[in-house]
Formats: C-alpha cells, structure tokens, sequence
C-alpha cells in the first residue's frame, strides 16, 4: 500500500500542535505533481518525512508522536520521520498577523 | 547610539570582555566533581559506538581565548535514555565558578554535590519519560532542525533578568542595523549569539551575551544556563551536555537614549 501524500499533509496541518508545513531551509522538500506541489511532505528510500514549523510551547516529541499518529493512518504503514524545521514564537505569529505594510520602521 | 557603540566595541575588541567561562586554575582542583574540559569523559567514547547515535567528539572544547584559561568545568548530572543507565551519572553540563574567594567555591562544590544527588534521584523519572517522549521511535524518527535548538535557547536566555542582549559586537551593530530596515521586518533575530551542535539525542550550546550594569555575572550565567538546559530539555527531549556562557560587554544605561538634537539647526 503506498501512502497518501496528500491526505498526510492534510492531516499534518489538521494537527492543532503544527503551525505549518515547511520546504526546509531551501524549500525544496515537496512531493512534485503535474501542476502542483505539496510543500513539506515527501517520500525517501521508504520513508514517509514530513517537515514541520512546530507552535511553541509543547515538548517537540510530544508534537511528533501526535503528528505520526495523526498521519500514520494515511502513511500506508511506511515509517513516518518528523522533521521539526521551525518554530514558530508567539511574536512570529503576532508578526504574521499583521499586514507587511504596517509593520514597518522604528 | 547603540550601533557606534557596538560597533566601536567590535573594532577595538574591548567591550569590556568579561569572560565567565574563564577562571583561575585553583577553583578546579577544588572539586572531584570537575574535569577539564579538554578531557573527554571516559564514557563517551563507548557512546559513540553505540548505534544510536551521539554526538561526535568535542573538539570544540579546544577554543581558548587568548592567554587566559577555559573553565568550563563540568559537573555531574542526571543521565537520561536507557543506553546510559550502566552509566554512573552520566550527563555533563558546564559550570561557572566566580573567580573570586575560596570560601565561595566551595559553597559552589557544595552546590554541585547537592544538585548530583537530586539529579540521580530524577533519573528513574527521566528514563521513564524517554520512553514517551523519544526522538528516535520504532514508527521513525524525529530530527529537530539546528535553527530550532537556537530559537529555543535564545528566547530561553532572553527571559532570565539581567540580560541585556545578545550577541558578539559584530552581529549586535548588524542586528541594530537590519532591525532598522523596513523591508520584512524581521524584528530581533532570536538565534543571535546563539551556535548550538545538535546530534540525535544530545544538543551544545554556546551563548554569547551583553548583561546589565550591577549584577553579579556568575549568577546570571548560571541562571542563564539553567534555564536554557531547562527549556531545551523540556521542548525538545534532547539531552544538552554543556552550555558555555560568554558575557562580552557590560550594558551601562542611557547607550540607547535618542540623540540630543543638534545645537544648531
């Protein structure tokens, strides 16, 4: 059975302890469709990664064994590695939230 | 101005350095608790054979600031993961001695006796909780990124009271300088004055920081560092060996008061 990339990150975003998923550093890690491309999520030598920006707050392999429940389902029994790349400071979410153009200048 | 004074202290490379992690030779013969930090510890030679994974051998240790000797000492702690459990108290994590009376050292050697026994007495709960909270797991793994230990220990060091700031000069007039650029606004930089080396299980950490005028250093660089260990342990389940804490400049007040405007218009 071959795993459901798709239904993988839509469960990892689902997952309340998941800010976001995440290209990595260089934002290459995605799975390549034809016109699309799912950002964070790949298939490796038999291994299903997921690369997350976790919220702060939760010890992260509290986050991780949350998350591989939560995509295992849809993993096809493929073992499931979770990246945390980021994490995401209540400031950054603040930051977020605010339009780019009033943020700017002391 | 915040920035010239940065970047007068990167330039001349005075900055008032004050190193905590520097301490005259006495203070460690002081203790049977301690080893120098050249040494690697006995065990961990077996660690790295182990196939779970450890970080490798410390030459990072070797960095000694001119002329002056590096402290660091360890002290023992609590072990955890199951793979440490034959070992008598296994973890390591870097101490500070004040430099100054004798009396004062051994109150500390006191204190590192009192913080190992209280931390054997953790280690059956710790070797429980590893079990829930492991990074590697039989349904894969977890690997948590380098920038994510940085942010952690930065914020984490950012909380105790008498930090002023982070940073070396150099990265501290750059940071003033990008925090003043508009375009993506990126507010301050949490990683800065913060390298930490990552392994599977264990994490290092250095930390690189201005304090306030009037406080006792040791005792922040202490606090620094317990809570750092503490939040890092705590969020992410790795186990940090050591965090060396480098004070490089005294904050005096006023630096950053606004310029008085000119006399002449």
């Amino acid at each position: 059975m071959t795993p459901n990339l798709e239904a993988v990150a839509a469960a990892a975003l689902g997952c309340p302890l998941i800010a976001d998923l995440t290209g990595g550093r260089f934002g290459e890690v995605a799975t390549y469709l034809p016109g699309r491309r799912i950002t964070g999520v790949r298939e490796v030598d038999g291994t299903v990664e997921v690369h997350v920006v976790a919220r702060w707050g939760t010890p992260l392999p509290e986050v991780a064994d949350v998350l591989r429940a939560a995509v295992e389902p849809h993993a096809g029994g493929v073992p499931v590695a979770v990246f945390v790349e980021d994490i995401e400071l209540p400031a950054d979410r603040i930051r977020a939230a605010i339009p780019e153009a009033t943020v700017a200048t002391p | 101005m915040g920035s010239t004074s940065s970047l007068a202290g990167f330039f001349f490379g005075l900055g008032g350095v004050t190193d905590v992690t520097l301490m005259p030779s006495r203070s460690k013969s002081a203790s049977a608790l301690t080893t120098s930090p050249t040494l690697a510890p006995s065990w961990r030679t077996d660690a790295e054979t182990s196939p779970l994974g450890w970080r490798a051998p410390a030459a990072r240790h070797v960095h000694v600031p001119s002329g002056r000797e590096l402290v660091s000492s360890m002290s023992m702690r609590g072990i955890e993961g199951p793979n440490l459990a034959n070992q008598p108290d296994g973890g390591l994590r870097g101490e500070v001695s004040p430099g100054g009376a004798d009396g004062k050292t051994r109150q500390q050697v006191t204190n590192a006796r009192a913080e190992v026994s209280l931390m054997a007495q953790q280690t059956t709960t710790d070797i429980r909780g590893a079990e829930g909270g492991a990074l590697v797991t039989g349904q894969g793994r977890t690997s948590i990124a380098d920038s994510v230990v940085e942010k952690i220990a930065g914020v984490a060091a950012r909380e105790v009271s008498g930090v002023h700031e982070m940073g070396r000069g150099a990265a501290r007039a750059f940071g003033t300088i990008k925090e003043k650029i508009p375009v993506g606004a990126s507010g301050p930089n949490m990683t800065q004055g913060v390298k930490v080396e990552v392994g599977e299980r264990q994490a290092a950490i250095d930390i690189d920081l201005v304090v306030e005028y009037g406080v006792s250093i040791p005792d922040v660089a202490q606090a620094v560092r317990d809570n750092v260990i503490q939040r890092i342990e705590r969020m992410t389940g790795l186990e940090v060996t050591e965090v060396n804490v480098s004070v490089d400049d005294v904050y005096l007040g006023g630096d950053d008061s606004p310029p008085e405007p000119p006399r002449v218009q």
